[in-house]
């Protein structure tokens, strides 16, 4: 395996705000990423960075082993994909289909045809006709058709309707299957993409949260409920990132830890963390009791 | 069969349960080919390397073997293997959950064994 992107302590600021905030990672070839993150986490300047679209502020950015800013022999091996197509905007799609042949040597026309009639988009349509999920599936289209060593697709399935949206999936994970290549998707709907991922990036607030393979990650983390007293003692000295108590003293706990072969109080119930569920503990703001003041 | 993302079983575990269903109900023979990578991938809509550790699993396992090449085939006495192996996880897992029902229920040792005991005594006097 080798290395396609590597970041460390990679920040961007935009005046005092910073967007990105000392992100290290390593991706390597032909995997699917996840790029999770709640609105304004920094997914998306993360990707346009390695895309060679935004300059950095800090810290080191290589992609194929050199920086990506100005480096057209990289860029023809990265494509990426976000919603407004403003440039493009009065253009047909079979011409901007064209265009994205001109400039991606690996880009798979008759590939992008199948899959506008498999979705049923007309080619002569102009861009700025089409709905919001239609735009969407179009640029997921393109994105995949350019078979680019480094894809990224950034919200891609944004305005789909969910059967659309599963169709995409299963498009992406047979079309890996038979193209391999590194893809980062991002997304706020880890539940929809999680079975396709290989391995998932979580930031928040622009800085690195969990960078872990998917199947590892799924098993970082365990429930356990059960009455109050008995969770209160196996929690002790446990990794706990949330922890709830409801009616009849019973209560339910997150510990953060791989879970062991060391017996478990049968008193007690353990249970999977899906995913997207340890996401929202880990980046979860301590927002107690504020939603009951609403109403106050 | 289809993955249950809510279980504490790992994805690649479920995967490599389900080629062992297969091959105890005999639609997977022992000496021909085993599912590959990719069509597992497909068959249950998940990432290939997680598909590949499913598969890892059993070879570690002794029940599919590398051939030359690429394909996996199951390994002779795969069947075998993995009936005993069924037959022991789940007596043992009822024997588990017997014992925590009883401690729930506030049984002791003593009260399970003899009630054991007794069901044993009452097999071998209907042989």
């Amino acid at each position: 395996m080798s290395n396609i992107i590597k970041a460390e302590q990679l920040s961007k600021s935009y005046g005092k705000k910073i967007a990105v905030d000392k992100v290290s990672l390593n991706i390597s070839d032909d995997c699917i990423v996840g790029l999770i993150g709640r609105n304004g986490a920094g997914k998306t300047t993360l990707m346009k960075m390695i895309a060679g679209l935004l300059d950095t502020t800090e810290g080191v950015l290589e992609v194929f082993g050199k920086p990506s800013m100005d480096n057209l022999g990289i860029l023809e091996n990265i494509v990426f994909t976000y919603h407004d197509l403003e440039y493009a905007k009065h253009s047909r799609l079979v011409e901007i289909i064209d265009a994205y042949s001109t400039m991606y040597p690996n880009f798979d026309k008759g590939f992008a045809i199948k899959l506008l009639n498999y979705f049923s988009l007309d080619s002569k349509l102009k861009y700025k006709a089409l709905s919001q999920g239609m735009a969407s599936i179009f640029n997921f289209i393109c994105g995949i058709s350019c078979r680019a060593k480094l894809t990224m697709l950034d919200e891609p399935v944004l305005g789909m309707d969910v059967t659309v949206r599963k169709a995409a999936y299963e498009v992406l994970l047979h079309e890996f299957n038979e193209n391999p290549r590194t893809i980062i998707i991002s997304s706020h709907l880890l539940s929809e993409i999680e079975s396709i991922l290989s391995d998932i990036i979580l930031i928040d607030e622009g800085k690195l949260i969990l960078f872990d393979n998917i199947d590892d990650m799924r098993q970082s983390a365990y429930r356990v409920a059960g009455e109050q007293s008995d969770v209160e003692k196996f929690i002790e000295n446990k990794n706990v990132i949330d922890k709830k108590v409801s009616l009849g003293d019973s209560c339910e706990a997150i510990i953060y830890e791989k879970l062991t072969d060391t017996p478990i109080d049968p008193k007690l119930t353990v249970s999977a963390v899906r995913a997207e569920d340890l996401c929202i503990y880990l980046t979860k703001e301590n927002k107690e009791g504020e939603l009951k003041c609403l109403w106050e | 069969m289809r993955i249950n993302f809510d279980s504490i079983k790992p994805i690649y575990a479920q995967v490599a349960e389900a080629i062992e269903d297969d091959i105890v109900t005999g639609k997977l023979k022992e000496g021909e080919a085993a599912y590959s990578q990719l069509i597992l991938s497909r068959e249950f809509a998940i990432n290939p390397a997680t598909a590949a550790k499913g598969i890892n699993q059993l070879v570690s396992k002794g029940i599919l073997e590398k051939q030359r090449g690429l394909s996996m085939i199951v390994a002779a006495g795969a069947r075998e293997k993995l009936l005993n192996e069924r037959i022991n996880t789940e007596v043992w897992q009822i024997a588990e959950s017997l014992v925590d029902s009883a401690i729930k229920v506030g049984l002791n040792k003593e009260n399970v064994i003899e009630k054991i005991t007794k069901l044993y005594e009452g097999r071998n006097t209907n042989e």
